[in-house]
């Protein structure tokens, strides 16, 4: 093909791929560890990493999971805007008008289903005791990543801003009220008392810092798609970055070490 | 016991041997001695031998180390013998037995094993002593030749003066070189830095200069990141909220007929106005929507007259207390009076809870 072979050997082509085709050995670990993308995986790994009875590729399913809900959730935010006049009409809109609204369902089950795969990594990570020594760290950023996607399944949650949503929300952050010595209900709450005065009361303690307001209202739905969209995903990535990277400084992924 | 402890292995070899019947001066008589060096020995043997094993650890690691500083004992032995070659083997044939060992040993097995094989042969001084120059004292020789460093830093400071060095120097040529390698070094070095006062003055000041600096710069940066931190948390509490006046009038008495439950505040204001019976009196009560069980809002149910969670399904009756579903204790009441007007307000800053015997606050009703 002399056209393949011209494109092949142009300067253009070169000066990104900088290795020929990975057709021997050495070639295809030259190509995996200078491209962006692919160095992120091993070039090599034990063959029980592979071994879908031994890791249930749950970790895998649910990194997948976390990039489809990355995509399909920057496009939904082309169309929702997170007010009281329009969350729940652009939800509906987006069920009823807009081509390929589908993007919300998928975005919804994929949040389920990350949910799930993450319990379920866990449960393989315990069973194969993956999280002794020395991955024992791993285990905590784990548990870290495992509170963040249950936020986020949390964040996500009020975002229809139907009463399902509302009430969902308003029952959830009840449990900040009892928060000790920063919830209004929380054990040790008096203690924090100035002068006479309560530093901690319905208007100050960490569920009105969560809701922004004394009610779930505006200010909620406002603070949780901030959240949802920007703080907790930025937060995600990079445990996630850190999670990988230490599984493979730890002994490689998963098997005896 | 102190002497015991400043005795280097050269020295204690050189002791042994020379106790051991002066098997150099007699060493014309092997059997003569044989007699007497057996007995002699055996105290000699035990005094020389307890030091010896302590100190056996010390120099073997040293050998590696300097690399040629200090040879090993197969080195010194191989070098020794091959000067005095001519003169040994003639005395190494009296006693073949003895002397095939302990080179066979030496050479192969370096030290560790030359130095048990070469003691044995001193006991049994009487096939030996006719040799001129076993390997003890070789090894004497040439250890001292080859700078016998310190036992031990106690000892090291007695030590500087060490003419036996000095006077078997010639007997070892090999060994000198690498002797000065070893221990010219280390001497320049350490006075040259003590000597140079001015340079480490000035060092540690800018050590003090330069470390403060950056004391301060940390402290400083974590300082402002702390402060920046509760900045960052006080930012996400408004100072202004937009949400209905926590004091508000709800009209006058009239409005309210007795066992009715006014539902038009629950919107804005989150207010259930009842006027009903509380433990046999009549009053006018402001009930606050919140289950108590999770926090939903309950309906009041007309029909059935209770007021009713969809959330859960916890039931109240009109007066607030629960009595079925999941919430664990009845409504909270907010502060109602009658105001200087004759209007009734209600003031959501404060709450009553019944369960705390809080009902019976005259500012958590007006009388009818």
């Amino acid at each position: 093909m002399a056209i393949g072979e011209t494109i092949r050997n142009s300067q253009i082509w070169k000066s990104i791929f900088r290795h020929p085709m990975p057709l021997d050995r050495r070639n295809r670990i030259v190509v995996m560890l200078t491209n962006f993308f692919l160095h992120l995986h091993p070039v090599s790994i034990k063959k029980q990493g592979i071994a879908l009875s031994f890791t249930w590729c749950m970790g895998g399913v649910t990194f997948f999971l976390f990039l489809v809900e990355t995509v399909t959730g920057v496009l939904l935010m082309f169309y929702y805007r997170p007010t009281l006049e329009w969350a729940y009409n652009d939800i509906l809109a987006l069920r009823d008008v807009t081509s390929l609204g589908i993007l919300r369902e998928l975005h919804r089950w994929g949040a389920h289903a990350m949910v799930i795969t993450t319990w379920l990594h866990m449960y393989r990570v315990f069973l194969t005791g993956s999280y002794k020594p020395p991955r024992e760290f791993n285990w905590v950023i784990g548990v870290i990543l495992l509170l963040l996607t249950l936020l986020l399944s949390f964040t996500g949650y009020l975002l229809p801003w139907d009463q399902l949503a509302i009430w969902a929300i308003t029952v959830g952050s009840n449990m900040a009220r009892a928060t000790p010595f920063l919830g209004y209900e929380g054990p040790g709450q008096q203690l924090l008392t100035v002068g006479g005065i309560d530093m901690i009361t319905d208007a100050s303690d960490a569920r009105f810092g969560l809701l922004g307001a004394r009610f779930v209202g505006e200010e909620t739905l406002n603070r949780f798609y901030v959240l949802h969209c920007i703080a907790i995903p930025l937060a995600t990535a990079l445990l996630l970055a850190i999670h990988f990277w230490r599984v493979r400084k730890d002994g490689g992924i998963s098997g005896p070490l | 016991m102190a002497e015991k402890k400043k005795l280097s292995v050269a020295e204690i070899l050189a002791a042994a041997r020379s106790s051991d019947g002066k098997g150099e001066a007699s060493a014309g008589s092997p059997v003569a001695s044989a007699s007497n060096g057996a007995e002699d020995s055996l105290p000699a043997e035990g005094a020389a031998a307890k030091p010896q094993a302590p100190a056996k650890p010390k120099s073997a690691p040293a050998q590696p180390a300097t690399g040629g500083a200090r040879p090993s004992v197969a080195d010194i032995l191989a070098q020794a013998r091959a000067k005095k070659a001519p003169g040994e083997q003639p005395a190494a044939n009296t006693a073949p037995v003895a002397k095939a060992a302990a080179p066979a040993a030496t050479a192969t097995a370096a030290k560790p094993a030359a130095k048990p094989a070469s003691k044995p042969a001193v006991a049994t001084g009487g096939a030996k002593t006719g040799v001129q120059r076993d390997t003890a004292s070789i090894l004497a020789a040439a250890r001292a030749a080859a700078k016998p460093g310190p036992v031990s830093k106690a000892d090291a400071p007695a030590r500087p003066a060490a003419k036996p060095r000095e006077s078997v120097k010639p007997v070892e040529e090999k060994a000198a070189p690498p002797r000065t390698v070893a221990t010219l070094p280390p001497k320049p070095v350490k006075p040259a830095k003590k000597s140079a006062d001015e340079g480490e003055d000035r060092r540690g000041f800018m050590q003090i200069a330069l470390g403060s600096a950056m004391a301060m710069g940390f402290t400083a940066l974590s300082v402002t990141g702390g402060l920046f931190t509760l900045g960052l948390a006080r930012f996400l509490f408004p100072n202004v909220l937009a949400e209905p006046p926590s004091k508000f009038k709800v009209g006058f008495k009239d409005g309210f007929p007795q066992g009715k439950v006014e539902t038009k505040y629950v919107a804005q204001y989150g207010v259930w106005v009842v006027n009903g019976d509380f433990q046999g009196q009549q009053q006018i009560y402001a009930l606050k929507t919140v289950c108590t069980h999770l926090g939903c809002t309950p309906s009041w149910l007309e029909a059935e007259q209770k007021f009713k969670c969809p959330c859960h399904g916890s039931g109240f009756y009109k007066d607030g207390v629960n009595f079925e579903g999941p919430a664990p204790r009845p409504l909270e009441r907010y502060a109602i009076r009658t105001a200087d007007d004759g209007q009734l307000e209600i003031d959501k800053s404060k709450a009553f809870q019944e369960e705390l015997g809080q009902w019976a606050d005259p500012d958590s009703y007006v009388t009818v």
